[in-house]
């Protein structure tokens, strides 16, 4: 065996993971080469030096920001609990209020989107409607009611929402929003948890008084690290003649 | 079997370890949001990032910043943590990614302000040749001798062949000996 052979595999050697007549091979080699038994004992050294840095040091103490601000999780619901509210209420403005009505035509596609803030600590907050829905003239109660389809459960739904004047804002309170069977972890369910972009796809259908089918379904746009941006609604209505040609009528 | 073996998992190997029983379910819960839970995963990884910080950084008040900055990041996105490899593996690429960030920093070792003006312990001469290494040099000897990482376990954690990580710890280990003798003058 040559010097360089051994060099290479002295790592080995030490590390005892050569088999037996390879390691053998090296102990001969050593026993009448000088260079390399010094460079055998260089690593030897230093490994036993660095075998120190095993010892384990005591942290300091760090600010726990975990432990200081509000559950993660319970912000985060918090924040999505709130971000399905006002979905919720955007979709019912969009059932009902007379601004939207005109906005959609038989059989077509209408897209609102809901833009979403990300701040630098990564919390997802929640921008306002302000960009998406016309002011309203006069404080107004809505009510509706539909079938809300959750993956593969529908519950049906019944929310009110009070439109506030002037601020463009659209508020449901959560216990106003009602949903059969209850799901079991109540109204988050419809918009699941940001981490869990298959949750967000839900499609509400309902149908307006002319027997009209709108169907509004929702997808979340992210940006490139997986943070939601954007929420989007499409809806699309089936006209009853064509409803009922759909359903063999 | 004498009683101080109790509540203790002995491994294959016969090094006596502590159970792990709750670090699974402490991290399904930290993944629903469970500020407490990952308090107790702080508590139980802490030492061992802190110790790869320093031997990385060379410097304690530095150490500490990356130890903040890791967990930080930890608690960022353990809700996105799928559990495809254990907590702490994954704790460790974080704290090397943001080691890493600082590693091409050339700092010497500063020693810990309680320690100045008493006699400079081994450990401390050791990390004062450490951080006068090359980057990948610190690294690979810091996750093998610190963290007592196994050469696979290194290649998975730097995405490297087996074949790179022994070669580089070699002449870490060369360049490391050059360079304590160079700074104390023989080997201790």
């Amino acid at each position: 065996m040559k010097c360089h052979e051994v060099l290479d595999k002295l790592m080995d050697f030490t590390d005892e993971e050569l088999a037996t007549d390879e390691a053998a091979l090296i102990e001969q080699h050593l026993a009448k080469c000088n260079a390399c038994r010094e460079e055998l004992a260089a690593l030897n050294e230093a490994e036993g030096l660095l075998g120190s840095l095993a010892i384990l040091e005591n942290a300091p103490e760090i600010t726990r920001h975990w432990m200081l601000s509000p559950k993660k999780g319970h912000r985060s619901r918090y924040l999505w609990q709130t971000a399905g509210v006002m979905m919720i209420g955007f979709i019912v403005l969009l059932l009902l209020h007379p601004w939207s009505k005109s906005s959609i035509d038989n059989s077509s596609e209408n897209r609102l989107s809901q833009q979403l803030a990300t701040t630098p600590e990564g919390i997802v907050s929640l921008g306002t409607q302000e960009d998406n829905i016309a002011p309203i003239a006069k404080p107004e109660i809505s009510q509706a009611s539909a079938k809300v389809a959750v993956q593969d459960k529908s519950y049906n739904l019944a929310a009110t929402a009070e439109a506030i004047p002037d601020k463009t804002q659209l508020v449901a309170e959560p216990e106003k929003i009602v949903l059969e069977p209850e799901p079991p972890d109540g109204i988050i369910l419809i918009l699941g948890e940001p981490e869990e972009p298959e949750s967000f796809d839900y499609a509400m259908q309902t149908t307006l008084p002319d027997g009209t089918q709108r169907i509004t379904s929702s997808e979340i746009k992210r940006d490139a690290e997986g943070r939601p941006v954007e929420i989007v609604l499409v809806s699309k209505e089936i006209a009853p003649s064509e409803n009922e040609r759909v359903n063999g009528g | 079997v004498p009683n101080i073996f109790d509540g203790l998992v002995l491994k294959d190997s016969g090094q006596v370890a502590q159970p792990r029983a709750d670090a699974s379910d402490l991290t399904a819960r930290a993944r629903r949001g469970d500020a407490a839970a990952f308090d107790a995963l702080y508590e139980m990884h802490k030492d061992r990032i802190f110790t790869l910080c320093l031997n990385m950084s060379g410097n304690h008040e530095e150490a500490g910043d990356l130890l903040q900055e890791t967990f930080t990041r930890a608690w960022r996105g353990v809700r996105k943590f799928r559990g495809h490899s254990s907590f702490g593996t994954w704790l460790y690429k974080i704290a090397i990614n943001v080691c890493r960030a600082t590693a091409n920093k050339k700092t010497p070792f500063l020693p810990d302000i309680a320690d100045v003006g008493k006699d400079q312990p081994l450990i401390d001469c050791v990390r004062v040749t450490l951080s006068q290494l090359r980057p990948d040099y610190r690294l690979v000897l810091t996750l093998r001798y610190s963290q007592k990482l196994s050469y696979a376990e290194i290649a998975e954690q730097l995405d490297w062949s087996l074949a790179k990580v022994k070669v580089t710890i070699h002449r870490a280990k060369q360049a490391f000996r050059d360079e304590y003798i160079s700074e104390n003058g023989n080997i201790v």
